[in-house]
């Protein structure tokens, strides 16, 4: 029966999920398209010119691929879907203003500004590697192996092919440099070739020397402003000379680069500088001529270099020049014939020579904008600029952090491969009440804690969260104790049935409980069924059926607090008894399959009997049930009573047996358990609606009296036995084997299969005592099958406590944490844990759970320990279940369950942050 | 640069390549009767698949002199006419190789810029690539240089029978060669250079051309330059004849004057824009046609947009793999342009030990990838013959139209079908039954070994073909010019 308070809560379920999916559905106004959004993030770094400011927490709006707004809280327009990276540091695309992605180009002539570097771009390459460490804008060069290479150009490497060059032609490029000395000769073929027309022989070209190199470049300029030599390059150069194209010169001797800012000068024309190893000795003239420079980075990070650079004296001769640069325009670029995706980490370590990390970042974005010209475009989040966003795991220029996504025009150009791990970095991290770790990560590799300390792996791509130096991490806490998703259904449970078969998706109350930081509930019924009912331990969050079961069978809940004290363990020993008999069958089965296999493995031979190996006898003091009994049936749609004869044959718990129905032309077979007084089973016989079940209770000796259950139709069912001597039904009872000689294991049965699993300690018992004297029966049962017990409630279990620490038996104590006792109060909990026992706290409630907390809020403000009562929910709870190999600790191996506190979880103002179960955020 | 061992080879196979110039011409005239053709036959009761117009389940064609006369249900045969019995078989337009340079000696020159050649001078009638081409169902073939230039020669028509390239040649001068994309001797940088070096060239030449025409026609009339040189130039400019341009850039001139075709190649996505601006800039997008790698697919809006027709690859399927998560993605090309609605051509494959060397096979590959059965015969006939420009007259089973047909013993795209008759111009230039060399290699009948060549053999030097060799030993005879070699090892890199 549903109760009317349930149904209510069912139809209030049903109603928010409907909600949602009306939200879900669109109720809101349609969205704006894909290159329109706003992004909340942990972390906006504009790298404005104006100023370093950073946004924490910070938003971006986006709008048609441009940025609109950037801020830190800002109104969010109606039709813009939001993108909440609450982990995120979102910085400009990283600009490389000199890298080696295009290869040079294969002429001879020294001069020649007519070899377009935009040639040599794949428009529609996806660049994901480049992508995948933030760079969105590059620089092509036609290469470094001439005087005047040709012209460079300027593109991006997202968004539509079409729409991704910036600049065709962005530059002259010029080459001081050693590279561009002796070029070949330029050879210029006849053809066709014949007799009379001969190839001519090659023209010498220069330059040869660093004075050569300025007088051919002089004398090409003077041909090119005339404007008279026909040909490709010289037309070309022409025409940008005449455009004032800027001059993006390679430079990296003192001399040359002095040389440079003359050649700028002399000609008056605007250009930069590429390159600079020895910079540092013109650092002065470089700052005053104000000429931009990128500065090339000298030390490859992905291998070792022998090349120590021109100046013996020159230890590291990135940090040397770069601190004499301070103060001149600087651009920072990858090591040359490195890959641009080393570009954010060679940046980085130009903090050694002192740039500030809002410097190093202008340094690879605004800066290399203003310098290549784009400025207006891309280089940093404001206004009207291209929404060209780097998303990162954590801070941009850290070693660990990782790009995540990058937006190139307000497009998704990369998206990091799903990666199941997650580190969580806090300021404590509460681990077991032995240890815990100051300033510590956490990670959890699909699902489980693979690390933890003060220094983890980051795996690449891995979700990052830094909850900060005032926060508290602590294992999911555990409902030692409750009835959550039962949905008020207050039955006792038949012993077979497992509560894990209701686990599904979670609904709107495990939502609720698992946001509490209540991540496992150990889920038992309302009332205990004598013979035991299944307890499971099932976690509140998690997608699949698979992810939310912890244990199926976590223990098995009897109840004795109702009986009188002498006959507390009329109902629980049988039961033990007949677990224990079951235990040994197997036992006896494992055994010999064990001899079998040594056998076959020694390769005996095996002995097959026709019949089986004889089974031994057993003694039956009193078979109550074997024999002949005559059965009325009669009650639902039966017009009248029918007889029927049913032979049965007892065997340990099992009855097998037949029955003849009225109307069913053959016997049928009878299958069904006996635990002394019920009779629970079924008639092998094909129906609709499934086999007949059988449910009697032994009344009296020799007579039966239960029902006949076919679905929803319930017949009465009356037997009396009238033979007690199974005479015509005989059953040969063989241990049977396989066709190999294997033994067959015995038949399961899921009601003791959980007993057999308690009597191997593999799993507790779940005991309800309350008193004393309860508690000592409880005891000595314990003693005598060696089982493990939990006490739930256990108000007399002090006087025992020596006993309970000997026999490791923890306590579950009541919700009521301190009660009155012999006229004073007396708190259970503190007490117990003062003495040494394990303690458990429980919420005997379902989606009340989430108040589970305030236990030991209270158990804290009345006097006990907040580390004891911090390990009442989680290690000790977790210990008595024996699921410390699985949750209730931080420790490597167990479920990546974890809560985030912004202080100790026992202090009042302390808030739950974030919860993660199984290393998925629940939200 | 060739090196001297590849210098030898190449001499070795021209040796060779005379040796069995007799000994083909006699195979082929063996196969092929075409002294003295029967002006009209009749090819009855065959299932017609037309490609123009809907499939005939039984009909019949009737060629006159060398054209198709008629088609359909019921044709009436002229009394004179000789009737052939095609019953039960299946009937098709002759297959068409929209870009091959099997038929010639050597691929390329080493040359970038060679507009002045033409396939004519390369065309190796001796080729066992025309007998396999036959015996394919491949009745006109596009011969035309590689793709390892920047301006190629002329390429021209043929058909796989003729001991002369005159005699082979259905059609001269369809197009010339250009290649955007780089091959192993050059970079984009560089081959977009030469191009717009060569056509400013051109114009330079033009306007010199111009400038001393119109001093020539003063000095006729005793007259004295007046006007500067930029007004001679333009005054000169009608004053040019056809027989005035030289060889260099004669064929430019007809390119960009739109009097020749261009077969245009792109090897990857970003040449398609260089491809078109190119041809846009210099008159001949109209007479373009594309020859994509297989990497060009993810151009195909902008190809599209082109409306020109398109070449693809031999390679029909495209992997890709992921660099920072190693998945691999697999493309079926075609499908590609057949979603998008643009017609496209197919080739054969180069190597003869795959399956991609039959056309039929191809286009079969379509159809299994979930292309339309139409859409992919079409690759193989029609639309092959409309990118070379002989839509009109090739291609299809269509009144009017050049009698080159194929006669299968079932569907086309079955693949354990085979090509029974070939009829090139009315002609019947193949039949099964009188294939030597297919029955030797398929054990029908044992292969004579003239004494000599058996001395030959032993020596370990190459032996005739006809003496008896499998399939890929002969073809390996087939003198592989060095630098094909090399660039189909690039062709894999890539």
């Amino acid at each position: 029966m549903i109760s009317p308070t349930v149904k209510l809560r069912r139809l209030k379920t049903r109603a928010f999920a409907l909600a949602l999916t009306a939200l879900a559905l669109g109720t809101t106004p349609t969205l704006a398209d894909g290159d329109s959004f706003v992004i909340k993030a942990k972390r906006v770094y504009p790298v404005a010119k104006e100023s370093s400011e950073v946004f924490e927490p910070g938003m971006v709006i986006v709008r048609d691929g441009l940025v609109v707004a950037v801020g830190k809280d800002l109104a969010i327009p109606p039709d813009l879907k939001v993108i909440n990276l609450k982990d995120a540091h979102v910085v400009p695309g990283f600009i490389a203003a000199a890298n080696s992605m295009t290869p040079k180009h294969a002429g001879d002539e020294s001069v020649a500004a007519g070899y377009l570097a935009l040639d040599a771009f794949d428009n529609y390459g996806d660049f994901q590697e480049a992508l995948a460490e933030g760079v969105t804008t590059v620089h092509l060069d036609p290469g470094s192996h001439r005087l005047l290479t040709g012209q460079g150009a300027i593109v991006r490497l997202g968004g539509s092919p079409m729409s991704r060059i910036l600049n065709e032609r962005s530059d002259l490029t010029i080459n001081f440099n050693e590279s561009a000395y002796g070029p070949p000769n330029d050879v210029t073929y006849q053809t066709p070739a014949s007799s009379d027309v001969a190839i001519p022989p090659g023209v010498r070209q220069r330059p040869d020397s660093r004075l050569g190199q300025f007088v051919a470049l002089e004398e090409a300029l003077r041909v090119a402003e005339s404007g008279t030599k026909s040909g490709l390059h010289p037309a070309a150069l022409t025409n940008a000379w005449r455009n004032n194209a800027p001059l993006r010169i390679h430079v990296d001797r003192s001399v040359d680069i002095t040389g440079a800012v003359r050649f700028l000068y002399n000609h008056k024309r605007s250009g930069y500088l590429v390159g600079g190893a020895q910079a540092d000795i013109t650092a002065q003239e470089i700052a005053e001529a104000h000429v931009p420079l990128v500065f090339v980075m000298g030390e490859p990070l992905d291998a070792i270099s022998n090349d120590l650079g021109p100046d013996p004296d020159v230890v590291d001769r990135d940090i040397q020049a770069l601190k004499k640069l301070r103060g001149a325009t600087i651009a920072l670029a990858p090591p040359a014939g490195a890959r641009v995706d080393q570009l954010r980490l060679s940046a980085a370590t130009a903090m050694r020579a002192g740039l500030t990390e809002a410097e190093t970042l202008a340094a690879i974005t605004r800066i290399p904008a203003e310098i290549l010209g784009i400025d207006d475009r891309t280089g940093s989040i404001e206004r009207g600029k291209q929404a060209d966003l780097v998303i990162m795991s954590g801070p941009p220029l850290e070693t660990s952090s990782h790009v995540k996504r990058v937006y190139v025009g307000g497009l998704v150009a990369f998206e990091a491969p799903y990666v199941d791990a997650v580190v969580v970095h806090a300021g404590t991290i509460w681990i077991d009440e032995n240890t815990r770790i100051e300033d510590g990560s956490v990670l959890i590799e699909k699902g489980r804690i693979s690390a933890v300390g003060t220094s983890v792996p980051r795996p690449r791509f891995a979700d990052y969260i830094d909850a900060g130096a005032n926060s508290f991490v602590t294992p999911g806490f555990i409902d030692a104790f409750g009835h959550l998703g039962l949905d008020g259904d207050t039955s006792s449970l038949n012993p077979n049935l497992s509560l894990a078969s209701m686990v599904g998706v979670p609904d709107v109350s495990e939502h609720r409980v698992a946001m509490s930081g209540v991540t496992t509930v150990l889920t038992a019924p309302y009332a205990a069924s004598p013979q035991g009912s299944q307890i499971a331990a099932i976690k509140t969050a998690g997608t699949t059926r698979d992810k939310r079961l912890v244990r199926n069978a976590a223990s098995v809940y009897f109840d004795v607090r109702k009986g009188d004290p002498a006959g507390v363990l009329g109902k629980l020993k049988p039961r033990l008894e007949a677990g224990k008999k079951y235990l040994e069958k197997w036992q006896k089965y494992e055994k010999e399959l064990a001899e079998w296999k040594e056998k076959k493995a020694k390769g005996e031979k095996i002995e097959i009997k026709k019949n089986g190996d004889a089974l031994d006898e057993e003694a039956q003091e009193e078979d109550p049930i074997t024999g002949t009994w005559e059965v009325t049936i009669s009650g639902g749609p039966i017009p009248e009573p029918q007889q029927a004869k049913m032979l049965l044959k007892l065997d340990g718990a099992d009855i097998e047996g037949r029955i003849r129905i009225p109307g069913q032309p053959d016997e049928a077979k009878v299958t069904a358990t006996f635990d002394g007084k019920h009779v629970s089973g079924q008639i092998d016989v094909e129906t609709p609606f499934g086999p007949p079940a059988i449910e009697a209770d032994l009344t009296e000796p020799d007579h039966l009296v239960g029902e006949l259950k076919i679905s929803d139709i319930v017949i009465d069912l009356d037997a009396t036995r009238t033979d007690k001597e199974d005479v015509q039904f005989k059953v040969v009872k063989s241990r049977k084997r396989g066709k190999d000689g294997r033994p067959l294991p015995p038949k399961t049965d899921d009601g003791l299969e959980p007993i057999r699993a308690a009597l191997e300690k593999k799993i507790p018992l779940l005991i309800a005592a309350s008193n004393q004297q309860q508690i000592a029966q409880v005891l000595k049962l314990a003693s005598e099958f060696e089982v493990g017990i939990v006490l739930l409630d256990a108000e007399g279990a002090a006087v025992h406590f020596e006993k309970l620490i000997e026999l490791a038996i923890g306590v579950v104590v009541p919700t009521k944490i301190v009660r009155w006792l012999n006229h004073t109060p007396y708190h259970q909990a503190d007490d117990l844990s003062r003495k040494g026992v394990s303690v458990a706290f429980q919420s005997d409630a379902e989606d009340g759970a989430r108040s589970l907390r305030n236990l030991g809020l209270h158990a804290v403000q009345r006097g006990m320990s907040p580390d004891a009562a911090l390990s009442a929910f989680t290690t000790r709870p977790s210990k008595m279940f024996k699921l410390e190999d699985e949750i209730g600790s931080l420790k490597k191996g167990c479920h990546g369950d974890l809560v985030i506190f912004d202080g100790h979880p026992f202090e009042a103002r302390t808030r739950v942050k974030r919860v993660l179960v199984g290393g998925e955020e629940v939200e | 640069m060739k090196s001297n061992r590849d210098r030898t080879e190449i001499v070795v196979n021209r040796r060779f390549s005379i040796q069995f110039m007799t000994a083909l011409a006699a195979l082929l005239i063996a196969t092929a009767t075409f002294a003295s053709p029967p002006a009209k036959i009749a090819l009855k009761g065959g299932r017609i698949i037309p490609i123009v117009g809907e499939d005939i389940p039984v009909g019949t064609i009737l060629i006159e002199h060398g054209k198709i006369k008629a088609v359909g249900k019921d044709v009436e045969i002229p009394y004179d006419a000789m009737v052939v019995d095609v019953t039960g078989k299946v009937v098709m337009p002759g297959m068409i190789d929209a870009h091959s340079a099997r038929g010639l000696d050597i691929r390329n020159e080493n040359l970038d810029v060679t507009p002045f050649l033409d396939v004519y001078d390369a065309i190796d009638p001796s080729k066992l690539y025309f007998e396999d081409a036959l015996r394919d169902g491949i009745t006109t073939i596009h011969a035309i240089v590689g793709h390892n230039c920047v301006i190629g020669g002329l390429s021209r028509a043929i058909h796989p029978i003729g001991i002369t390239p005159d005699e082979m040649t259905q059609q001269p001068s369809v197009s010339l060669k250009l290649s955007v994309a780089p091959q192993n001797r050059s970079d984009r940088m560089a081959q977009l250079a030469t191009f717009r070096e060569t056509f400013r060239e051109l114009a330079e030449y033009l306007d010199d051309l111009a400038e001393t025409k119109y001093e020539e026609s003063l000095e006729k009339k005793d007259e004295k330059i007046k006007v500067g040189p930029d007004e001679a130039k333009k005054l000169g400019k009608d004053l040019i004849k056809p027989e005035d341009y030289d060889d260099k850039h004669r064929n430019l001139v007809k390119l960009t004057g739109g009097q020749l075709g261009a077969f245009v190649y792109a090897g990857r996505a970003a040449d398609i824009a260089a491809a078109e601006s190119l041809a846009k800039q210099h008159g001949f997008f109209d007479q373009t046609t594309l020859v994509l790698g297989p990497r060009c697919y993810k151009a195909i809006e902008e190809i599209k947009a082109t409306g020109r027709p398109v070449v693809l690859d031999s390679q029909l399927l495209y992997r890709e793999e992921n660099p920072i998560t190693g998945k691999i993605t697999e493309t079926f090309i075609p499908k590609v342009y057949a979603d998008a609605g643009v017609a496209f051509s197919l080739l054969p494959s180069g190597d003869t030990s795959l399956a991609e060397r039959y056309l039929n096979y191809q286009a079969a590959r379509c159809v299994r990838n979930g292309i339309a059965r139409k859409t992919a015969l079409e690759a193989i006939t029609i639309n092959p013959a409309r990118a070379i420009g002989i839509g009109d007259r090739f291609g299809s089973i269509e009144v009017g139209k050049t009698a080159n047909v194929v006669v299968m013993s079932g569907d086309p795209l079955d693949f354990s079908s085979w090509v029974d008759l070939v009829y090139i111009n009315g002609i019947r230039a193949y039949e099964r039954e009188s294939d030597v060399r297919l029955k030797q290699l398929l054990g029908e009948e044992k292969p004579e070994i003239p004494e000599q060549v058996k001395g030959e053999k032993n020596e370990g030097a190459p032996v005739d073909p006809k003496a008896g060799h499998s399939k890929g030993d002969a073809d390996k005879l087939e003198a592989p010019a060095p630098n094909e070699m090399t660039k189909d090892a690039e062709k894999k890199k890539e």
